[in-house]
């Protein structure tokens, strides 16, 4: 089954961000095996959307997301950003991981200074930006702070700080709350829909969780079977902030748990 | 936490004290003749003779820059080996195995090797160093590169780290730990060698007063030389890789050498 392109996408004055053109992607195990991880997908994203990628481990929503960060290539099609073609990692899509991935070796602010052009800035210019995101983040009191110092929450959100700090047009975001308690997650769902209303950035978002998606998302868009393909497209149009507990969140989880489940029997 | 460095500090010395006090006991129980088990106080006025007659001091001071200099090139040529191989599987496959394999060998089995090609010139003895503690620090490195977390990588490339700058701002940082590890270890098997290759083809050295204990047949020199060897050894080591270490642990948070003990 082939996915469907999404017709209409509410405002039709809308600025496209990123186009996905028959995107399918094929990896090679062993020798001679190949598995289909994705059939060929099609999308538009447009500017400031908060897009989220849902479906059942293994449906090829991850194998999505690295391809439009750019570490992997797409067997078939292209995918467009601001029209340019993707080709490899950058930091116009920088990408958040389940793990928080900062580096040991540098203290919170350097962290967070890593993505800045060094050509470009000034150190000191550097330090100050990476300074106002960490503000942003109510992080400011532990710039100076190791790694291993932090709460793990407070690791995902200097993780934030560093994927804002360079501006990118797309921030890619993988599961990167799946590893925290509740309590946490809760004010990080707060966090980064305070975020994203602030900044107006253009958002992937990928998790198996549909409350999470129908929490965060202006549009849901479910994958799942194998090869993978866009099965379920959903949009959410209720105001922000959201609360997760929310009825009408929920009401739209549990629709969610029911296209899944239909398109699994 | 500031107590506790205290008091481990107050065990060490407490265990030397009373390392030398039962030794100093059982050399005065003479249960032995005083020339093959001397007394500590026997071995302490033998290297004050020693360095009296100004061989103690041109000794230590030759071993150690020979060390140094033989430390310094084999750091040097064990970390491009290292990187190369945590780089490239091909060069680790082949070499891996083989310096595994010339680990094998006692640092002393290079001695005479380096008196047939070097006879008794010096480049010996840095020929010695280098055989002995190369492989020890090509190893760690490759290690320590290999075993970067990929999401590190993953995390570099995604926020704009060019190929080339990965060795520096990534790879580098990234297996120090393991780096510091491997020079330490290639720091002891070097210092083995020096030693080594001093007490058969030297006439200066602590290798070479070792070597002039036995034709002495005086046991407080062949002693006090050996403890010499010790202190020299591991007060380098704490010298040059102590801080670095420190810092490391603190940054990383790994545990304290002290925590390991608790």
């Amino acid at each position: 089954m082939t996915s469907d392109t999404p017709q209409s996408n509410g405002n039709g004055m809308a600025e496209v961000t990123l186009v996905v053109d028959g995107v399918s992607k094929t990896f090679e195990t062993n020798m001679q095996k190949t598995v289909a991880a994705l059939a060929p997908v099609s999308m538009q994203i447009n500017k400031g959307e908060f897009v989220v990628f849902v479906g059942p481990s293994g449906c090829g929503k991850s194998t999505m997301l690295n391809l439009i960060a750019g570490f992997t290539q797409p067997t078939t099609g292209k995918i467009l950003l601001d029209g340019k073609e993707v080709t490899k990692p950058g930091r116009d899509r920088l990408m958040m991981f389940q793990e928080h991935g900062l580096f040991p070796w540098l203290n919170v602010i350097d962290n967070v200074c890593y993505g800045l052009k060094r050509k470009l800035l000034h150190p000191r210019a550097r330090r100050e930006k990476a300074r106002s995101y960490l503000r942003l983040m109510h992080l400011e009191e532990y710039e100076k702070a190791n790694i291993h110092e932090l709460s793990g929450g407070m690791k995902q959100r200097v993780a934030l700080a560093r994927a804002l700090a360079p501006d990118p047009r797309l921030l890619l975001i993988d599961e990167p709350f799946s590893a925290l308690d509740t309590v946490v997650r809760l004010e990080l769902y707060a966090e980064l829909q305070r975020i994203h209303q602030e900044t107006h950035k253009t958002i992937i978002f990928v998790t198996h969780e549909m409350q999470e998606a129908a929490c965060l998302g202006d549009r849901v868009m479910m994958f799942s079977g194998s090869p993978g393909a866009v099965v379920h497209e959903l949009k959410i149009d209720l105001p922000r902030p959201r609360n997760f507990t929310d009825p009408q969140v929920q009401a739209h989880a549990q629709d969610l748990i029911s296209r899944l489940q239909e398109n699994r029997s | 936490m500031k107590t506790a460095t205290k008091k481990a500090t107050w065990l060490v010395v407490g265990f030397y004290f009373l390392l030398f006090a039962v030794w100093q006991v059982l050399a005065s129980l003479r249960l032995a003749p005083d020339y093959l088990f001397p007394s500590p106080i026997q071995v302490i006025h033998r290297l004050i003779e020693l360095a009296q007659d100004h061989l103690l001091w041109p000794s230590i001071k030759t071993t150690l820059l020979r060390m140094v200099l033989g430390f310094l090139l084999a750091a040097a040529i064990g970390l491009v080996i290292g990187i190369a191989m945590g780089t490239n599987w091909v060069i680790n496959r082949t070499l891996k195995s083989l310096f595994l394999g010339l680990q094998m060998l006692p640092t002393a089995a290079w001695v005479p090797l380096s008196l047939l090609i070097f006879g008794l010139r010096d480049t010996g003895f840095y020929f010695v160093v280098v055989m002995s503690s190369t492989s020890a620090i090509a190893i760690a490195t490759a290690d320590g590169i290999l075993n970067i977390p990929p999401i590190y990588l993953r995390a570099a490339r995604t926020l704009g780290t060019p190929r080339w700058a990965m060795y520096g701002r990534v790879i580098v940082p990234g297996s120090l730990p393991n780096v510091v590890s491997g020079l330490k270890l290639g720091w002891t098997l070097g210092w083995h060698g020096a030693v080594s290759a001093e007490l058969i083809k030297s006439s200066i050295g602590l290798g070479f007063l070792l070597y002039m204990g036995r034709e002495l047949n005086d046991a407080s020199q062949v002693i006090g030389i050996m403890l010499l060897t010790i202190v020299f050894g591991l007060f380098l080591d704490r010298f040059m890789f102590g801080l670095i270490e420190a810092r490391i642990r603190r940054r990383w948070g790994l545990t304290a050498e002290e925590d390991l003990s608790a």
